[in-house]
């Protein structure tokens, strides 16, 4: 049976294409109603990617339209992938010799049935050719995947990662415990995540987010960044979106600017996010949601519940010309840390040391700070006996004459620091206001502590200068020597976090 | 059966359906490596589970079965990516290789003569982009052209093997058995 001719011979990817014969191919009604169909075109030309050049998500995204929608796309396509694993399989083959010559020259098995089993696997495994056993192992390379570029108030959780700004990340979890870490992957994607969140890095321009939230942008290189959820897979095609989730996989994705592909892992479910445009995860489906009036909060999105919230804000004294640095009086033993700022206070032998912070307050373009506090993380010095040392009260005072704002942690010194008094544990109050203070249990020398209150608050409303200088200060003052130097993280900690301030800003 | 008869009926099995196992895993798992990988793997289990597998039956079908819950394993346990294709397309492609079986391996014996049919610079190419297993980048630099033209070229002889082979499967489908 001869169905009719069909236009083969047209066909004008083909040059030197098969001759034009009489009889037609019963397939092509199937394939797509002729020979030469523009979708059979382009998934020719997505397989010669896949199989040659650089099969991107998109294509992938693609494919599967054809191949699921269509049976003659279906059909073509498992007629190229087999063709060319027919060419590859049979380049491959074990020469010219029958697997019966090759069963023949291998050892006759003994009667142990054990033995006979490990022979017949090596024959097994020497069937597909050039292939060793290596497959058991794993192929897991310890290259980094994206650098740390940087953090702010970043706390990372039961982990060992770097704060640093150009720290190398390598793949695996990141559990961001508060603050907010900005990592750029190999790919040239740039993800800001914001703790609590657990990240984990999977390829040079792909990652799993396992819960929290984390906006990208992704520049012309990177397209095709992947983000995967428990229940869906984000693939950006350019250049800003937001994504978060629940440690279930409840999640949403909000497209800030450009165009991303959201795939359903359980139904197959792909949809196409424009600009403003977001969608639901669940476990079961995705619901869309279509063109947000107006100029929304974007990052309404990011928090549990989408109502109006003030918008908050987190600065560290490694952000902008923030700066961090502590003072010695001079009488003081020589400890020094790169990594801690040293505080103490003890009179009877005149040791004294004070903190020194100031942040860019910048970032808050003049927005009114409604809520404010300080954390501090400690962590042990090493210098004295931690058992030793009782309670301890630490004083955070604000420095109101902003002409002393411009001290540098390279030229700080006892004499020249702002708001310098002799007397150890206070400052000089006439140009410094006491903010607050925090208490350490006996025996505590590491930890997070922290003030708030209005009086911070009212302290950086009332700036000039677009800087803030807090001291820190031990107000109780030890008996001994031999208790501990109390030091808490400065900008080069290789773990903990800067000091912070958290700002709730007021609605504009 | 005595074990070493049993053995030898694998090898034998394997040896008979594992080329179109091979192109099966192929069309689910784009990268060569993997498919690789997951084949070698299915053949183990198959090995392990060969007690089961009733003789007689369909012994190709049995496999493809196994290959594709190694496919699923596979997947489930190396990270996820972005080319990955949909679980919903690894079946549809499965049930399509499923039916097409005995077409595609009429496709393959079909393939060889359209193979022997072509120029001999086409040939040169085939033999080594897939029996020497070059880059695009090795072939270029092996025959002094451009990585696109060879790309261009590999992508020609693959679209006219494709032709060749439809042509010459119903030609010997029309005559009579």
């Amino acid at each position: 049976m001869n169905p009719p001719d069909s236009n083969k011979d047209a066909d004008p990817a083909v040059p030197g294409a098969s001759e034009p014969t009489g009889d037609a191919d019963p397939f092509d009604k199937l394939r797509a109603g002729s020979a030469v169909s523009l979708p059979q075109t382009e998934l020719r030309d997505i397989c010669d990617r896949l199989l040659d050049g650089d099969f991107s998500a998109e294509d992938r995204a693609r494919l599967e339209g054809f191949v699921l929608g269509d049976a003659g796309l279906r059909r073509v396509y498992v007629e190229i992938m087999h063709q060319h694993a027919a060419l590859r399989q049979n380049a491959s083959r074990l020469g010219n010799v029958p697997l019966s010559e090759v069963l023949r020259t291998l050892p006759e098995p003994t009667v142990k049935v054990v033995h006979f089993h490990r022979w017949v696997l090596q024959i097994a495994a020497a069937l597909a050719l050039g292939l060793a056993i290596w497959w058991f192992a794993p192929r897991r390379v310890e290259k980094p995947l994206a650098t740390l570029v940087e953090t702010n108030g970043a706390r990372w959780e039961n982990s060992s990662l770097p704060t640093v700004p150009g720290s190398p990340l390598p793949a695996g979890r990141l559990r961001l415990e508060s603050g907010v870490a900005r990592l750029v992957f190999q790919s040239g994607a740039e993800v800001s995540l914001e703790g609590p969140a657990e990240l984990e890095l999977q390829g040079p321009n792909a990652c799993f987010l396992h819960s929290g939230a984390l906006t990208a942008h992704v520049p012309p290189q990177a397209r095709g960044f992947a983000v995967a959820t428990a229940h869906a897979q984000l693939i950006d095609h350019g250049t800003d979106f937001g994504i978060s989730t629940d440690a279930g996989g409840q999640g949403q994705v909000q497209v800030l600017n450009g165009q991303v592909e959201l795939r359903h892992e359980h139904s197959g479910e792909t949809r196409m996010l424009a600009t403003r445009e977001s969608a639901a995860i669940s476990a079961d489906r995705l619901t869309q949601v279509h063109g947000v009036e107006g100029e929304p909060d974007q990052y309404a999105f990011l928090r549990p519940n989408a109502a109006p919230h003030p918008s908050t804000l987190m600065l560290t004294t490694a952000g902008g010309a923030g700066d961090a640095a502590y003072t010695v009086s001079p009488n003081s033993p020589i400890h020094n840390s790169d990594t801690l700022l040293l505080v103490k206070n003890s009179p009877s032998r005149n040791y004294h040391r004070r903190a020194y912070l100031r942040f860019d307050l910048a970032p808050l373009q003049e927005r009114r700070v409604e809520e404010a506090s300080l954390t501090l993380n400690f962590e042990a010095t090493g210098f004295g006996y931690a058992s030793l040392t009782g309670e301890c009260t630490f004083a955070v005072y604000g420095l109101t004459d902003h002409a002393q704002d411009d001290w540098s942690a390279d030229t700080l010194t006892w004499e020249n620091a702002p708001a310098f008094s002799p007397d150890a544990g206070t400052v000089d109050t006439t140009r410094a206001v006491k903010l607050g203070a925090f208490t350490t249990p006996r025996g505590v020398v590491s930890g997070s502590f922290a003030i708030e209150g209005q009086a911070l608050a009212d302290f950086l409303n009332s700036d000039t200068t677009g800087r803030a200088t807090l001291i820190v200060v031990r107000e109780t003052s030890e008996p001994g020597s031999n208790s501990a130097v109390h030091g808490f993280a400065g900008n080069h900690h290789p773990t903990l976090a800067p000091p912070t301030l958290r700002l709730t800003l007021a609605e504009q | 059966m005595s074990p070493p008869d049993r053995a030898e009926e694998f090898v034998f099995l394997l040896a008979r359906h594992e080329r179109l196992l091979g192109a099966y895993v192929m069309t689910m798992v784009p990268h060569p490596q993997d498919a690789d990988d997951i084949l070698q793997e299915a053949k183990v289990v198959m090995w392990r589970n060969f007690a089961k597998f009733e003789p007689g039956t369909n012994f190709g079908a049995w496999a493809r079965k196994v290959a594709f819950h190694q496919v699923l394993a596979y997947r489930k346990r190396k990270h996820r990516d972005r080319l990955d294709f949909s679980e919903n397309f690894l079946r549809t492609v499965s049930d399509e290789v499923e039916r097409s079986a005995d077409r595609l391996e009429q496709r393959e014996r079909v393939l060889h003569d359209c193979v022997a049919k072509l120029p001999p610079d086409h040939r040169e190419a085939l033999h080594l982009r897939y029996q020497e297993g070059l880059s695009l980048e090795e072939m270029a630099a092996r025959l002094q052209r451009t990585v696109g033209a060879l790309y261009r070229l590999l992508s020609r002889i693959r679209h006219v093997l494709h032709e060749c082979v439809n042509k010459n499967l119903h030609q010997s489908e029309n005559e009579p058995a």
